[in-house]
């Protein structure tokens, strides 16, 4: 049975690499003693499949991966027995079976991912002194073109972020962005708060200020398209009972 | 969320900041009383390298079953933390506090391997506690070095207040006991070290003063306040029933040495004269084979590794070794894990058990033979034969192996050229064998054999600890000839031959064997930039160079000299067990060139039995 797991990563995991979280749940899977399915070959291994992988330093509410699990108890005994075996830092929320003939995985099947970021008091400030900060949110959002430039080695790359963004508002001191994700196109929250800060004209970039600890950026939770509407990955398949 | 010791700004700046958090699952968070007892554990080097050490793990699981005692660990920061550390002016931490080394009550650090040194100052450095301890203050933790370095402190024995001698499970209890009932007393420091100084296995090296020749060799060790002249290494006699730990932590970032390891045995029945650990670990005490497996087992439900493999210094001299790996096979089958095997023995059950493992295609099959001819195989007390060595391969190539890797030494006593020219012999004569043996339609391509040789570095508490070592110049002439021989062979396409960098051994060389005068130049390096030394990225021998240069101590006093046997040794205070007697008569068997029998077929009589454990008793 192929089953989807979401899980939340917060507080000091946020400095734990990707590909490090993946082991972290592959020793979960074993110390819990999940009856997982194993590749075949000379190494077996678990098969999982992690959705997109979230930058280093960034808090999430909706993180996912796929497994294929040979049996299995209720969804509620599984998340129980999964956080037994994590931290504060790291639980799950929420554990589906997927139907069987689910041909995508949840990398493949992601179309956007949801983002909030929160401005430090110092930025928010800066913003305030800028102007009135909905006006000036809503005056960047609503160019005709957002241009951002990407230095590759030989040139300098020019492209217009405006068609990946799917929505964005500002509430007190927060921006929640929608933004296209997955294979084809894919857009950083970093980027779009690039271009918002460039075109304040603040001494520091969304990167700069993501470094430093001004901004913080939390992942909320990721979509895939159903019946041209977005679904969250953690609304594919069922509930175990 | 806990505070941290690093900002965001700072995690998000350096490469891998899961070094720093001290979260991971299976580590030990304590709430801090009044009176607790704060230890923190150091291995002087990177975590991803101290993390997948077996010694500490030991030592934490011991101290924190003490409801008084929170044991933390800490390792040396990566050169771009350290950076930021030294310019930011932060103080080094313990990971799982993240509370200042400098108000804790002791800062223990392993020593594994000389080279770790300067790593020693950067800890004490970035701590801000000062490197002697002549220096340090009452409010100063107390510095204590352990580990296998520690069988001759003394180049660095200005650095701790004292040495932990011997295993780690005796005598660490009592130590703390009486540091709680000083403190409770309101004892000095001072006055604390001189009552340490009177527990087993003890070294408080400020309780000695050291008088030289004019040559500078030792004339004299005078000991001060009644401490003990000689101080005797300590170590578990019971080892079947010494604890270990069942919950070990699990790194949430790749290290070194990512599984479970098993400890089978301490100690070695074989007496190679050029190795230390053989000695100073004697006797060979075992672990029973039922609680092994049951404890990993237990290993494995905590953890969720996905590989465990064995540790000992010579894993076929384990008595119930086959039952003890189709045990393994049996339980890490059922839960796909993999086992991995150091280097065994090459014989059937070996070849069989390996098949089981590994990829016969990919893998090779490994021979440590560390010289080429009988002759110097019976000075170094090797007692591995080329028959043995050709058939093994010979069973192996049958099994479908063509791969081959072996081992030597250059520079051992008495070596010569035909002693060199013997490795290309022996590794021709592999390579014969398997085009002689194995029929051109059931080989899978060539052979392929991969010699490589390290520089021989005599060690103290070893029949060699006497002799001369080979200079840079000689050591290389010896590696070319080396290097010429195999190109000069048929099958020069298959066969291929590399040899270690001559600094780093004679380095080794020189901390194995020092006196105190060599601690000057460890400090005089440190602060000209020399750190992580172990690593050649950063190693710089100049740096070093400069350094005895600057503090007028000879590397040659200490390398190239052969000593007397009357010569007062710089680690002739601590008693392993293993008598002098014994020493020097293996010293001259080996020039003689006469192998002596390993424990288990007959009792050399080298002095360990006075322990009363393992092999000696047991038999
Ligand atoms: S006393 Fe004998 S059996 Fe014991 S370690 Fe020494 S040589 Fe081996």
């Amino acid at each position: 049975m192929k089953v989807r797991v979401r899980f939340t990563k917060t507080g000091e995991m946020k400095y734990i690499g990707h590909l490090d979280i993946m082991r972290c749940f592959q020793k979960a899977i074993r110390r819990a003693g999940f009856d997982i399915a194993y590749s075949q070959g000379f190494n077996p291994h678990q098969i999982l499949s992690f959705a997109s992988p979230l930058s280093l330093g960034m808090e999430s509410e909706g993180e996912y991966f796929d497994a294929v699990f040979n049996s299995c108890l209720s969804s509620e005994k599984m998340i129980k027995k999964f956080n037994k075996q994590l931290n504060d830092d790291i639980r799950v929320i929420s554990f589906r079976v997927l139907p069987e003939n689910a041909k995508t995985n949840a990398m493949a099947s992601l179309r956007a991912c949801k983002y909030r970021v929160s401005l430090s008091d110092e930025v928010f400030k800066a913003l305030c002194e800028k102007g009135k900060p909905e006006n000036l949110w809503w005056d960047f959002l609503s160019q005709p073109e957002i241009t951002t430039e990407r230095k590759t080695k030989s040139k300098l790359l020019k492209a217009d972020i405006k068609p990946l963004i799917i929505g964005g508002k500002l509430i007190d001191n927060a921006i929640e962005l929608m933004l296209c994700a997955g294979s084809e196109k894919s857009l950083k929250p970093i980027s779009v708060i690039n271009a918002f800060f460039e075109s304040l004209s603040f001494p520091y970039s969304g990167e700069e200020a993501f470094l430093k600890g001004l901004i913080s950026i939390t992942r909320l939770d990721q979509f895939t398209v159903d019946k041209d509407s977005y679904l969250s990955l953690g609304e594919v398949g069922e509930i175990y009972e | 969320m806990r505070k941290l010791a690093l900002t965001h700004e700072i995690l998000m700046q350096v490469e891998k900041p899961a070094r720093y958090l001290g979260n991971e699952i299976n580590s030990i968070h304590k709430k801090p009383t009044d009176g607790m007892v704060r230890f923190a554990m150091c291995f002087p080097d990177v975590y991803d390298v101290g993390m997948s050490h077996l010694g500490l793990p030991i030592i934490y699981d011991m101290l924190n079953r003490r409801p008084d005692v929170w044991c933390e660990r800490v390792y040396s920061p990566w050169p771009d933390l350290d950076k930021i550390m030294r310019d930011k002016n932060i103080p080094l931490f313990a990971l799982e506090s993240q509370d200042p080394i400098k108000d804790f009550d002791f800062l223990g650090i392993t020593l594994q391997y000389e080279m770790c040194y300067t790593n020693i100052l950067q800890i004490l450095d970035l701590s801000d506690i000062p490197f002697h301890s002549k220096d340090r203050k009452e409010s100063d933790p107390i510095v204590i070095g352990g580990g296998p370095c520690t069988y001759n402190p003394e180049p660095i024995a200005d650095f701790f207040d004292l040495f932990y001698i011997g295993e780690g499970e005796i005598s660490y209890d009592e130590l703390i006991d009486l540091y709680k009932k000083c403190k409770a007393d309101g004892k000095s420091r001072n006055e604390f070290l001189v009552e340490a100084a009177k527990i087993k296995g003890i070294y408080v090296p400020s309780l000695y003063e050291i008088i030289y020749n004019s040559d500078g060799t030792i004339r004299e060790r005078r000991a001060l306040f009644d401490a003990p002249l000689t101080v005797r290494k300590v170590i578990v006699t019971d080892f079947a029933s010494a604890p270990y730990p069942q919950k070990p932590i699990i790194p949430y970032m790749k290290i070194v040495q990512d599984r479970a390891v098993l400890e089978i045995m301490r100690g070695c029945i074989r007496g190679c004269r050029f190795c230390q650990a053989g000695s100073v670990y004697k006797p060979q005490r075992e672990k029973q084979l039922k609680g092994l497996l049951s404890l990993a087992k237990k290993i494995l439900d905590n953890t969720g590794h996905e590989e465990i493999c064995l540790s000992s210094l010579s894993t076929s001299d384990y008595s119930e070794l086959k039952p003890l790996i189709l045990g393994l096979i049996n339980e890490c089958n059922k839960r796909k894990i993999n086992i991995s095997l150091p280097s065994l023995r090459i014989d059937e059950f070996s070849l069989d058990v390996m098949k089981l493992l590994l990829d016969v295609r990919k893998s090779s099959v490994t021979f440590a033979p560390e010289a080429g001819s009988q002759r110097l195989r019976n000075v170094i007390n090797k007692g591995l034969t080329e028959e043995e060595i050709l058939n093994g391969a010979s069973k192996a190539f049958i099994a479908g192996w063509n791969k081959v890797k072996l081992y030597f030494m250059v520079g051992q006593p008495t070596e010569d050229y035909d002693d060199l020219a013997a490795i290309t012999e022996l590794c021709e004569k592999i390579a014969m064998k398997y085009y002689d043996e194995i029929p051109k339609e059931q080989r899978h391509g060539k052979i392929q054999i991969s010699a490589s040789s390290s520089f021989f570095v005599p060690k103290p508490f070893t029949p060699f600890q006497w002799a001369a070592m080979l200079d840079r110049d000689e050591y290389l002439n010896r590696a070319y000839f080396i290097k010429d021989n195999f190109r000069k062979t048929l099958n020069n396409k298959s066969l291929h031959y590399q040899y270690n960098d001559a600094e780093t051994s004679l380095m080794e060389g020189v901390f194995a064997r020092g006196d105190r005068k060599v601690g000057t130049v460890i400090e005089t390096a440190y602060k000209n930039g020399a750190m992580f030394d172990a690593w050649t990225e950063y190693f710089d021998f100049d740096i070093w160079k400069d350094a005895f240069d600057a503090c007028g101590v000879n590397m040659d006093f200490y390398t190239g000299r052969s000593r007397s046997v009357d010569e007062i040794l710089p680690w002739d205070f601590i008693d392993v067990g293993v008598s002098k007697a014994f020493l020097i008569k293996e010293w001259e068997k080996a020039q003689m060139a006469v192998p002596t029998e390993n424990c288990r077929n007959k009792c050399a009589g080298c002095g360990a039995a006075g322990f009363g454990g393992g092999i000696c008793i047991e038999g």
